[in-house]
């Protein structure tokens, strides 16, 4: 990718006790469209009511569990939260274990959701004391709604990623992290380029993903409302859902999707799919393939963001310009012994990559892989690690392991999503009750498919399964290999 | 209408007993087994089991890979606005009679 940062631009330089607005600077009239929401929109003025409101009848806990689907409300939300000095919790998914591990360790929190039903989408767990979004909105704050400033230090709240055992790790997230990130993407992703200045539009910004992740927290909440852009609050799950609120939107306007779900939307081949002025791609690598096809049936560039959880987004490219991707100003690389560190511009302190990482130049490197176990399915991340622990924490299960299929050309890149298979020795159990016990333990994404039943597992002397053991396991297995060919 | 190839193992077969799946329902059940590679054989799914979450445990990508299927098979789109969405993952047997009323090919 060619465009590299101007100077003038420095918005990774946080100086420090310094302070940023719930609605970026841009975006101070009260006539600023915030969001798309069922066809209508929604100004600044009406959105800080909102957040008042909110602020205003949330029941007093220390933190807020904010498992809503319509991403206005998880806006208002999470800056109701701030006002109120508290701490949202950002889950990683709506499974019951999740819920309740998170529910344990964090004392004195309240879960909240909201009505919002996402097609055939994931559904909240019944829940105690769970409390409606809706009700919240119910007695209105009559008092002056100003712009909030919130401190730099304070947290937008905690994203949750995968440990290597049951317990999701903590990501803390700063607000002055968050904005400064979200500026540095709207200059990497050229999209002040994409205003009209005459008639003062911003841009309508449609995600496919949750805004609970780093990747859909970033660039389908804080990148509108940090910029002066809108948000599109309902969720669209089918890609003629998304096809159609693409339509609906005024231009100009950008998808923030995954590989997923763009392999989806052209390979349908009967969808009519409208003009947009930009589409984001995050959570594995597209392919060129896919990302020219997109170029070609959206009439928009196709741009990559790179990040993590732990750091927040890095870098971006244009597919098709090549592999190169180029970090974001301000933000370095280092690397330490084997492992790649990020740090300065928005990510500050030093952080550890997870990923196999090639420095090319100060400002551009190469992306090869993740380092050991890790692993990612559908743009969410764990470690082998976690869903062995789960896996054996079953009752009945006397051992078992998790392995990723042999990687081929269709699932090396993201647009393939790629199914695990667990080996299970169980005297006890059917892999249907197996597959019960976990879907209430992991992700669904991470549910093995098969599982398959075996005697024993081929384990060394030190009770570990080497990678020839493994191999021959596989070997003896040839049905693993994920089938995505469409 | 060419039907998807079922594998040997997964072909339907006489013995399957006559309450279970219609002619389009186990039309539907081979295009699901392909597409999502499960280890189920078509005829063994049972019509009235939720197809979402327990069941036959399948998640939101899975639906959403079954919707493009769908569309290529009976050329229409899945939409989440559609009246009928709560009740159509209750069952094969609702997703195909809801295929059968909106299906073009």
């Amino acid at each position: 990718m060619t465009h590299a940062p101007t100077q003038k631009l420095s918005p990774g330089l946080i100086p420090r006790h310094t302070t940023f607005p719930l609605l970026g600077s841009t975006a101070a009239g009260a006539d600023t469209v915030v969001a798309y929401r069922k066809g209508k929109a929604i100004h600044a003025e009406a959105y800080l009511r909102d957040v008042y409101t909110v602020a205003q009848n949330l029941p007093e806990a220390a933190y807020y569990l904010n498992v809503c689907a319509d991403r206005y409300y998880i806006a208002v939300l999470l800056a109701a939260v701030m006002l109120r000095k508290k701490i949202s919790l950002l889950p990683p998914n709506t499974a019951s274990q999740t819920l309740q591990s998170l529910s344990e360790r964090y004392q004195d929190v309240v879960l909240i959701r909201d009505g919002t039903n996402i097609g055939a989408g994931d559904q909240v767990t019944q829940f105690d004391g769970a409390i409606s979004f809706e009700k919240l909105l119910e007695a209105p704050f009559t008092g002056p709604t100003p712009n909030p400033e919130f401190p730099s230090e304070q947290l937008i709240g905690i994203l949750f990623t995968s440990g290597s055992t049951g317990e999701p790790s903590a990501n803390p997230r700063t607000w002055g992290a968050l904005c400064a990130g979200v500026k540095a993407e709207a200059q990497a992703l050229l999209l002040p380029e994409l205003c009209d200045h005459e008639i003062r539009r911003g841009i309508a910004v449609l995600g496919t993903v949750p805004a609970q992740h780093s990747y859909g927290l970033e660039s389908t909440l804080a990148l509108p409302l940090q910029n002066g852009y809108a948000l599109v609050a309902d969720q669209s799950f089918y890609p003629a859902d998304i096809a159609n609120a693409l339509a609906l939107l005024p231009r100009p306007r950008v998808l923030v999707t995954t590989p997923f779900h763009l392999r989806l939307l052209i390979n349908d081949g009967a969808i009519n799919l409208p003009k947009v002025d930009l589409i984001v791609s995050a959570t594995a690598p597209l392919s060129p393939q896919l990302a020219a096809q997109a170029e070609a049936a959206f009439s928009a560039p196709v741009r990559e963001i790179y990040g993590c959880t732990e750091a927040g987004q890095i870098a971006s490219r244009r597919t098709l310009d090549g592999d190169m991707w180029t970090l974001f100003p301000n933000v370095c690389l280092e690397k330490r012994g084997e492992a790649i560190w990020v740090r300065g511009g928005h990510v500050g302190a030093a952080r550890m990559l997870s990923d196999v990482i090639e420095i090319k130049s100060d400002h551009q490197f190469l992306l090869h892989g993740r380092v050991g176990d890790l692993i990612n399915v559908a743009g969410k991340r764990t470690s082998l690690a976690h869903l062995n622990f789960h896996l054996n924490s079953i009752p009945g299960v006397e051992d078992g392991v998790f392995m990723l299929p042999d990687a081929t050309p269709d699932n090396t890149d993201g647009d393939c999503v790629v199914r695990l298979t667990a080996y299970v020795v169980t005297r006890a159990l059917s892999p249907a009750q197996i597959l019960s016990a976990l879907r209430t333990r992991i992700d669904p994404v991470f549910l093995p498919r098969p599982v398959r039943l075996v005697n024993e597992l081929p384990r060394n002397q030190t009770g570990k399964l080497t990678h020839g053991a493994i191999n021959a396991l596989r070997a003896s297995d040839n049905a693993s290999a994920a089938d995505c060919a469409l | 209408m060419s039907l998807p190839t079922a594998s040997p193992d997964s072909a339907p077969t006489a013995l399957s007993p006559a309450s279970a799946l219609s002619p389009v329902e186990l039309v539907l059940a081979e295009i699901i087994v392909k597409t999502l590679n499960l280890e189920v054989a078509p005829n063994e799914i049972d019509p009235e089991a939720p197809i979402y979450g327990e069941g036959l445990g399948l998640d939101s990508i899975d639906i959403l890979e079954i919707s493009l299927a769908i569309s290529k098979q009976y050329g229409f789109q899945l939409k989440s606005d559609d009246e009928n969405n709560k009740t159509i993952y209750k069952s094969l047997r609702n997703l195909s009679a809801h295929i059968e009323k909106s299906r073009t090919k």
